[in-house]
């Protein structure tokens, strides 16, 4: 192996053209290249909607530990039935998972041929 | 035989029959380690959860519950979460790349040694990790049910389940697990209903052993109590305590001095190795039945109204009764009396339901309603751990390869998800149920037979199923994680890395034999670890399988630059440090150590926050070190796939 410059190996390796995870390309439709690239178009397109939905669920989880860890006070109110926040916050983050994990199978496009046999 | 023990044998034997009956047809490699691919993807969905829903999740959240409140819910949350990212980031990709196991994914553009090796090893720590809380919680259920002992408890569910695995690997493995995730999630919300339907009430005596503990006024204890005082002397006088003499028969009772009040406690005292519990000697050749024994706990001491019992509440009606009750909780004090006496003294502690229902109550997360930074990076580490932790346990992983292709993955997963997430929301019931029902065992620091107990409270046949199911829940997860790290060992170290020419048989019988070593140590670790808490034990497993896999995995996926020689070294750097990192902790020199106030050598206990970011580090930088044969590599790759597809 030929001796490397760390510097022009992050300026053009991690930055440039060889690294193709483009956060951008995941609300659009370009840019994303998922590395695992013998998949067909409908994996690309699922893979596309996968992280969409995981960067909504990430940011509201996000929120939640954020709140809990600076700003306790806020989890006491009760803004609903007279159940405190922390309740509700919870008991939504493990309700939401499952409503975003069930729009993600109805919205999904399955492969057309079976073809995942393993090596 | 008593009955709950008849019904408890009936449903083990059942489970494990019907298990072995459908599992005995897989005889080859594919068949032993990934049941063919042939499993529907419903039956796999359920599968996950019962190869998720561990003892940690029934036992250990439900306890934590009890014991602290809204604390243990936050295990139930991030367990829960860590699933988006499997379901949303790795699961279909995996499926694609993947033969077997988590380590040929990781392997599959490459063909390493070194990541084969790397991702072995990971395995199987992970795994063991896993394992030691399923095999402690199993110790602990045998306890009550069968009276035998812990170790006793940890080797019958070790034989048991080495048995299940070397039988008939996956195939027998998938119906444990979708029987036993059946089975808890459909009683468990049957148990919540009960509990919902008896309400709440501050009626504490008449339910199981428990009874309605004293609160008198300080200035009238002697008159009520027709005692006089034990002078306060010793290690007594610098204790919140009041020794109190009765005058007619000589008992001795401690008090604990509560601003105005004295609370009745209850007090175990070991002097010259004799046991006496409340005052009496306990005799540990004597019938069982004839013992004296510690009164259960958890009961309210105050319902909003004023009011003695609620009767039948709605889901969200009974958080807003307790929110606004106050709950008599209890904690323990162990010291040495001043003749070397050992003492523990049990005392009431009367908690604000509001304060119950937000985190910070345990050790675990005290710091929360704290203004200090570190408690608050602690607990954000183990958030994250558990966000990502879920994605990358190899026993998870290894499900993948079980169905038959990636719509199937999805729509297991999909109903793995559901299930999980339906039966996460019941836990919160389940451990504040327990908390109130007075069925808590005083003595039992780590909680983690709050669920079985509270069971009892409803009767000896809702114990005796809740216990074979908590039971058959660790059969289902310990039996997973066996697979896991027998195939780490048999597929990936011995025919993938050590190139060890087995045939079909030989491979199989291989994964046998590892899968006996691994249920030899399972044990070992169970005995040894018996006093922690469950959900604890697995928050170190997924810290040590984020930081681990999770970069290696994400990275493989997204970055083309990724090298063997980045997955390699992030996958040992990721998981020496997250390692070394809870060994060296402060919660570990507590919990594990006991050695009580030492800071540890950490500057926090969780290491996530810190071991995960360099999981991707060290890929990113080895990676781009060692680009051109990486990249050379990726793109032979890509040209052979094109030109096979064409």
């Amino acid at each position: 192996m030929k001796p490397c410059n760390v510097y022009e190996l992050i300026k053009g390796g991690l930055f440039g053209q060889r690294f193709r995870m483009r956060v951008g390309g995941i609300f659009g439709h370009s840019g994303l290249t998922i590395m695992s690239d013998l998949g067909s178009v409908n994996d690309q397109s699922n893979a596309r909607l996968g992280l969409l939905l995981f960067v909504f669920y990430l940011l509201i989880y996000a929120a939640f530990m954020g709140l809990n860890a600076f700003y306790p006070q806020v989890m006491r109110s009760t803004p609903f039935g007279g159940v405190n926040l922390a309740v509700l916050y919870g008991f939504g983050l493990i309700i939401g998972a499952v409503l975003l994990a069930l729009i993600y199978m109805v919205i999904c496009k399955s492969e057309p041929e079976p073809r995942s046999e393993g090596k | 035989m008593d009955l709950s023990l008849t019904i408890f044998c009936m449903f083990v034997g059942a489970v494990l029959g019907l298990s072995f009956y459908l599992g005995s047809k897989a005889k080859s490699a594919k068949g032993y380690y990934a049941a063919h691919g042939e499993i529907h993807w419903f039956v796999n969905g359920i599968a996950f959860a019962g190869d998720y829903l561990s003892a940690a999740s029934f036992l250990g959240i439900c306890g934590m519950i009890a014991l602290f409140g809204y604390d243990g819910f936050l295990y139930s949350i991030g367990y829960l979460a860590g699933w988006v990212v499997a379901l949303f980031v790795v699961a279909e990709p995996l499926k694609r790349m993947g033969r077997f196991t988590f380590a040929d994914a990781l392997d599959s553009r490459f063909n390493s040694k070194g990541i084969k090796l790397a991702a072995a090893i990971s395995t199987l720590v992970v795994s063991i990790f896993y394992l030691i809380p399923q095999m402690v919680g199993a110790g602990q259920l045998i306890k009550p049910l069968l009276h035998l002992e812990h170790y006793q408890g940890v080797l019958i569910v070790g034989i048991v389940v080495t048995m299940i695995v070397t039988t008939a690997g996956m195939v027998s493995t998938t119906w444990v697990q979708f029987i036993k995730g059946s089975l808890l999630v459909v009683f468990c919300a049957g148990l919540v209903v009960l509990i919902l339907q008896r309400g709440l009430s501050t009626r504490s005596d008449g339910v199981g052993k428990s009874r309605a503990f004293k609160v008198v006024p300080a200035s009238e204890i002697l008159r009520l109590t027709q005692t006089t005082e034990v002078p306060k002397e010793g290690v007594w006088a610098k204790k919140p305590y009041m020794r109190l003499k009765n005058i007619q028969t000589g008992e001795i009772t401690v008090w604990r001095e509560d601003h105005a009040a004295l609370t009745e406690t209850q007090v175990v005292l070991i002097k010259d190795g004799t046991k006496f519990i409340n005052g009496k000697r306990f005799d540990p050749n004597g019938k069982l039945d004839d013992q004296p024994k510690l009164y259960s706990v958890g009961s309210i001491w105050k319902l909003p109204g004023g009011v003695k019992e609620t009767g039948p509440l709605g889901p969200i009606e009974y958080f807003n009764t307790l929110q606004n009750s106050t709950v008599v909780q209890w904690s323990g004090d162990k010291f040495k009396d001043d003749d070397g006496t050992d003492v523990t003294v049990y005392f009431q502690k009367l908690t604000k339901g509001a304060d119950l229902l937000v985190p910070g109550n345990s050790g675990t997360f005290k710091g929360l309603q704290q203004d200090q930074l570190i408690p608050k990076i602690n607990f954000i580490s183990l958030m994250l751990a558990l966000f990502c932790g879920t994605a990358s346990l190899p026993h998870i992983l290894i499900r993948y390869y079980t169905v038959k292709d990636q719509a199937a993955v999805r729509k297991s997963t999909v109903v793995g998800i559901s299930s999980i997430g339906f039966f996460y929301v019941l836990t919160f019931y389940l451990g504040l149920g327990a908390m109130t029902s007075g069925t808590l065992d005083v003595s039992d620091t780590s909680g983690n037979m709050a669920a079985p107990l509270l069971a009892q409270s409803f009767g000896p046949i809702p114990f005796a199923i809740i216990s074979a199911i908590a039971f058959t829940t660790v059969l289902g997860t310990v039996s997973g994680l066996i697979m896991a790290a027998s195939g780490a060992v048999a597929h990936d170290l011995m025919t993938n890395f050590l190139k060890m020419d087995l045939n079909d048989h030989g491979k199989v019988r291989a994964g046998k034999i590892a899968a006996v070593f691994v249920g030899i140590i399972a044990m070992a670790l169970g005995i040894v670890f018996e006093e922690v808490n469950v959900s604890f034990l697995v928050g170190w497993a997924f810290s040590i399988a984020a930081s681990a896999n999770l970069p290696s995995l994400i990275m493989l996926l997204f970055w083309k630059g990724t090298t063997k020689q980045g997955i390699t070294t992030a996958i040992i750097v990721g998981m020496v440090s997250s390692l070394g990192w809870i060994l060296l902790s402060a919660d570990t020199f507590e919990k594990v150590y006991k050695i009580k106030n030492h800071a540890g050598f950490t500057p926090f206990s969780q290491p996530a926050l810190i071991t995960i970011p360099l999981g991707f580090i060290v890929l990113i930088v080895v990676s781009l070190l060692t680009q051109r044969t990486g990249t050379a590599a990726v793109a032979t790759l890509n040209r052979e796939t094109a030109a096979a597809s064409h």
